[in-house]
């Protein structure tokens, strides 16, 4: 089964306009592709890929504190105001600089990508990385968690978590774009379907003392996904950016 | 007041960010105002898109958003580094990044970035870091990492007194949904002759590794046309606007 690309032609158009605007300007515009993959016993039963459309406050206050070097200061979650929301609700600006990855070395900037830190969950965990879920309430900038998350397990409406794969960033040289593949794959034991209907980037965070679990993106899914009983999902965002030269 | 973007470039923007609201893709635009006065009087005011992120900019995005280590030891096309103002490459190599955010020496913590001295906030004097200014008008270069020709601090023939830059200040305009930090800093010109400014540089530290271990880093420079001149006894004042 080929990979089917789903995202509408006018959005299409129209992120293939603000990529090319953003190189003419000299402006970073980040691009987030979305691709599932459902497979039974060897064989490919859905395999489809779009755009991500929804990156959430946490993404955009966190590249927002990097590029100015703001602090994070406030107490409630909204527009006008950095703060970090974490996944259990807990809202975080204490006027201390934070991070929406984390990986410290001997207190230092260390390992981004080393396993436990920003994307990266160990097997079972869904303390960060892609998780899934069965809400399909609308997508909201605001949100912080998924609506409904599917936990991990092996019993009726669980799924097993692999350990999230090791990134694989690549340049294209010829379209001046760096990308990075954040990958992980779902099994489901549960001994029944399961449906998919929201996917979820979580990470693992710094600031101050605290690594909070924050969710930097969440798709909703239409159509949903079945995942048949001991069949596997891999979930794989991809993140890029076109640089001018 | 002096708007130097043409109105086709404007609308050009314009479009940029309506598309980025609608399709929910962050942008990080940069506003530049300067300000020029003697004597408490204004000789010129100007405002302009600032057009110029460099790759040290890019690379930071990218590797925050793709939780990326920058593990290269080149700094160019194809490769995750950043290069900082004296010219050094830093990159992670195993052990330490490098992170705008500012951790504690003592404590697995992070800590304020807004005083004088850290993050894009300049001491006073401190004609390296934070909003800085040049002589040299040299074509802008994605891959630039200082000035071409930084304007040192002090009084004597060719320097600008360097005032402490001010606390970022945060804005937000409900209407457009747009979050802003406007950094100022003024500089005074106490020469005993002409200075001109030819160029505006954006530069933030960076921790790049243990016992509070910064480095500065360019993330922006523009170059001005029509370049602005700051006459003895004057003062620019120059607002960059995220």
């Amino acid at each position: 089964m080929t990979c089917k690309y789903t995202e509408p032609k006018q959005s299409e158009k129209e992120y293939r306009e603000i990529a090319k605007l953003g190189r003419e300007l000299g402006i970073p515009v980040p691009e987030c592709f979305l691709e599932m993959e459902v497979t039974l016993k060897g064989k490919t039963i859905h395999h489809h890929k779009q755009r991500s459309h929804s990156w959430t406050r946490n993404a955009y206050n966190g590249l927002f504190t990097q590029l100015t070097a703001k602090n994070y200061n406030g107490a409630t979650f909204e527009g006008g105001v950095l703060t970090m929301k974490y996944t259990n609700g807990t809202i975080y600006g204490n006027n201390y600089a934070g991070h929406i990855l984390s990986g410290v070395s001997n207190f230092a900037p260390g390992d981004s990508e080393g396993l436990g830190s920003s994307y990266r969950a160990d097997t079972g965990s869904l303390t960060s990385g892609i998780v899934a879920g069965s809400g399909n309430a609308a997508e909201d900038f605001n949100g912080f968690t998924l609506q409904t998350p599917i936990t991990e397990g092996a019993s009726a409406g669980k799924l097993n978590y692999s350990v999230h794969l090791a990134n694989v960033k690549s340049w294209d040289a010829g379209t001046k774009t760096w990308s990075v593949a954040i990958a992980r794959y779902m099994n489901n034991n549960s001994g029944g379907l399961i449906t998919i209907r929201e996917v979820a980037q979580y990470t693992r965070g710094m600031i101050y003392s605290q690594f909070p679990t924050l969710m930097v993106g969440r798709d909703v899914l239409a159509p949903e996904i079945a995942l048949p009983n001991a069949g596997q999902l891999k979930v794989t965002y991809t993140i890029s950016l076109t640089y001018p030269v | 007041m002096q708007i130097l973007d043409t109105p086709e470039t404007e609308a050009k923007y314009q479009r940029l960010e309506t598309l980025g609201k609608k399709l929910g893709i962050p942008l990080l635009c940069g506003r530049l105002d300067l300000q020029v006065t003697q004597n408490g009087k204004i000789l010129s005011h100007r405002k302009q898109r600032s057009h110029s992120w460099t790759r040290n900019a890019y690379n930071l995005i990218f590797c925050q958003l793709g939780s990326t280590n920058p593990a290269d030891a080149s700094f160019g096309s194809g490769y995750l580094s950043y290069k900082r103002t004296d010219g050094g490459i830093t990159r992670y190599t195993g052990s330490y990044g490098a992170w705008v955010t500012y951790i504690d020496y003592y404590n697995v913590e992070t800590r304020e970035n807004e005083s004088a001295g850290r993050g894009s906030r300049a001491a006073a004097n401190d004609a390296g870091h934070g909003i800085v200014v040049g002589t040299n008008g040299a074509v802008e270069s994605f891959e630039h990492c200082n000035l071409q020709t930084p304007i040192a601090n002090g009084l004597g023939a060719g320097q600008l007194s360097m005032i402490a830059q001010e606390a970022p200040a945060l804005s937000y305009d409900a209407g457009t949904k747009t979050l802003m930090d406007t950094l100022v800093r003024f500089m005074n010109n106490n020469s005993g002759g002409d200075i001109t400014v030819r160029e505006v540089g954006y530069i933030v530290k960076m921790q790049t590794g243990t016992a509070y271990s910064m480095s500065n880093f360019l993330f922006s420079r523009d170059v001005l046309n029509p370049e602005v001149v700051i006459p003895n006894a004057g003062q620019i004042r120059i607002q960059y606007q995220i």
